[in-house]
């Protein structure tokens, strides 16, 4: 019995050191100072252990303004909460994007985009390594267009492809292209299907997601400054995404993906869908049902942390 | 001879040219005029909601952060001398946290967060609303801060042309699931013009150069979370930029020009360099000069408007 709680100690130690937030880069840990421009912050004016060693869970979305919401409300679910508490703006210097700290999560605003949610990550990655944090999971929660699906519905994605329904993302460095996977964590799926299926208040699917650099013309929209196509073009291009597996199109998980498998970070895509794109392509739904859809990720994963919480 | 005009005298282009076709900013979309109602999504507008036609003018001049565009709107309020201290400027787009948008006299600023697709989604949706709202002789203007390769800390680029990662000045757009390249070359004559403003302005180091339009922040820098290319590569590359033409590096540029160009839009970019890549990959500067850099755009662009305006007796 004593060799096996050895063991089990062993085990966890072992689990921990794994899952160290690690950099894919050499020239961090030589760095005297390494200042997050971004997020104005900086390893020689602040203490990163101090304030986000503890911190498990990062939930990163576009809008500084919902990611607010979505700290009030994982603090109220997680009994964090009481009267007159606020949650401020740790990156309250720059107006670049916004973070919000409530015990063991962390909110991070994004924008809008590959570059903008790519340097965020940069930051937030090596944040989380100065901070020497481990076990982090990391989930991006956010709006879509729909492929035949009702609005409203909640994709938790399996893989974020290109538009040309690849599972790979392209960058280019040093003037050279470089290719990488955007598979997210099967296992992590999986489980955020199941909180789901707890809750059972919305229509959940697992499917791949598209990630486009355009609004626009990337996503086969017709009410763009520019077009040049028609609607059938459209409708062909959309139903071979559908047939290709894909269930919504947004612009930011193809980088999300494969920036945090490089540094090993557990990561997760749920987007609710605001309309469905073989139908138009305008957002004509009225205000509270929008505000009513954009809160279903953040209910899901705030479940999520619960449930990973209370069996801790 | 006395029908020649003094060059210096052509800048400031107090009379129309009354030979010279108006530019209206037209969209390149045949959908739109069939569509009832244009909602402007991101921007919180919508052609049902509002009267655009009423509400916008003939400068628009946009950056990445919306409290310095804000900080730039007051500005511009100040040096038109418009009535008011400008504490009533309020941001058009308040629904929403995508953009923001102030409006001062014939100036509307806004904000377009960092990189192609934030930019382009802002310059569908404000072409869209310069069109509704009929809008001519629009002169659009980028300003904001980037990375330098081989000039000084506080440069100011007035960009001539917008290349890519690869020093080709294309901007290549997937649409559907084809690729189209389009030309990224800015309004020679504006650049000049712009150029010209600045060598009215007292310590301020300004050059027209190429501007390299990139995807990602950091690779390409030694300071990511990801470097998988060593000191001597990162160098190397960056000299073989300067030797392109490449003065400085940024986000946003080359679907910038793309855009304006393709819809009428005379269009310039104007950026200071925080820092010169050659020497290092961190902004490290002080408040104060980081501030006073980061005024530098706004300061040639107050001038070049006020004259346009034939606004030139008030210039500071």
């Amino acid at each position: 019995m004593a060799a096996t709680g050895t063991e089990a100690k062993d085990l966890e130690n072992h689990h921990n050191s794994d899952c160290l937030v690690q950099l894919s880069n050499p020239n961090i840990a030589t760095m005297k100072e390494d200042v997050l421009y971004h997020f104005n912050l900086s390893t020689s004016t602040h203490d990163f252990p101090a304030m986000f060693g503890d911190v498990k869970f990062v939930c990163v979305g576009g809008s500084s303004s919902r990611m607010s919401a979505f700290i009030k409300y994982v603090a109220a679910e997680l009994g964090l909460d009481h009267p007159g508490k606020e949650y401020p703006n740790i990156c309250a210097g720059t107006d670049r994007y916004a973070m919000y700290k409530a015990g063991p999560v962390l909110s991070v605003s994004h924008g809008m985009g590959i570059p903008s949610i790519g340097i965020m990550l940069h930051e937030l990655i090596k944040m989380l390594y100065h901070a020497r944090c481990s076990n982090i999971t990391i989930i991006r929660i956010g709006t879509s267009g729909g492929i035949g699906l009702e609005p409203g519905s909640v994709v938790i994605t399996q893989q974020a492809v290109d538009e040309c329904f690849k599972p790979e993302f392209e960058q280019i460095v040093l003037g050279k292209r470089v290719t990488r996977n955007t598979s997210l964590d099967a296992q992590l799926v999986q489980e955020l299907m199941q909180c789901s299926s707890d809750l059972n208040e919305f229509p959940t699917v697992v499917g791949n997601t598209m990630c486009t650099l355009d609004f626009y013309e990337g996503q086969g929209r017709l009410d763009g400054a520019l077009c040049s196509y028609t609607e059938k073009d459209k409708q062909a291009y959309l139903r071979a995404a559908h047939a290709a597996g894909v269930r919504n199109i947004e612009m930011e998980s193809s980088v999300f993906a494969t920036m945090c498998s490089a540094c090993g970070l557990k990561a997760a895509v749920v987007c609710v869908t605001l309309l469905d794109r073989l139908q138009g392509d305008q957002i004509n739904t009225p205000h509270n049902v929008l505000v009513e859809y954009q809160q279903r990720p953040q209910r899901l994963v705030g479940h999520f942390i619960k449930k990973r919480l209370g069996r801790a | 001879m006395a029908s020649i005009l003094p060059a210096s005298n052509r800048t400031m282009r107090p009379d129309k040219n009354p030979y010279e076709r108006e530019r209206s900013v037209y969209v390149r979309n045949p959908h739109l005029d069939a569509m009832d109602e244009g909602i402007l999504y991101h921007l919180d507008l919508g052609t049902k909601t509002h009267n655009l036609p009423a509400m916008f003018g003939d400068f628009v001049c946009v950056g990445g952060s919306s409290n310095r565009m804000k900080a730039f709107a007051l500005f511009m309020h100040k040096e038109l001398g418009l009535e008011g201290d400008g504490d009533d400027i309020e941001d058009i787009c308040a629904g929403t946290d995508r953009y923001c948008m102030f409006k001062t006299g014939p100036v509307l600023s806004l904000s377009h967060g960092m990189g192609i697709p934030s930019i382009s989604i802002m310059l569908h949706e404000l072409i869209k609303l310069l069109h509704h709202a009929r809008c001519c002789d629009v002169t659009i203007i980028r300003i904001g801060t980037s990375g330098g390769i081989g000039i000084a800390p506080g440069s100011v680029v007035i960009t001539d042309t917008a290349v890519d990662s690869f020093f080709k000045p294309r901007f290549e757009q997937v649409i559907l699931d084809n690729v189209v390249t389009r030309s990224t070359e800015l309004d020679k004559e504006l650049a000049t013009d712009l150029f010209n403003c600045s060598r009215e302005i007292p310590n301020f180091l300004t050059l027209i150069g190429h501007t390299m339009c990139t995807y990602d922040f950091y690779e390409g820098r030694l300071d990511g979370a990801l470097c998988c290319f060593s000191r001597e590569k990162k160098l190397d590359y960056l000299k073989r930029a300067y030797k392109a033409g490449v003065r400085n590096i940024e986000m946003e540029s080359t679907v910038f020009a793309a855009m304006c160009g393709l819809c009428g839009l005379r269009a310039a970019v104007v950026c200071v360099t925080l820092l010169d890549r050659l020497e290092s990959d961190q902004i490290n500067l002080s408040h104060d000069v980081l501030v006073e850099y980061q005024q530098r755009p706004q300061l040639l662009i107050s001038n070049f408007i006020k004259k346009q305006l034939g606004l030139c007796d008030q210039m500071s």
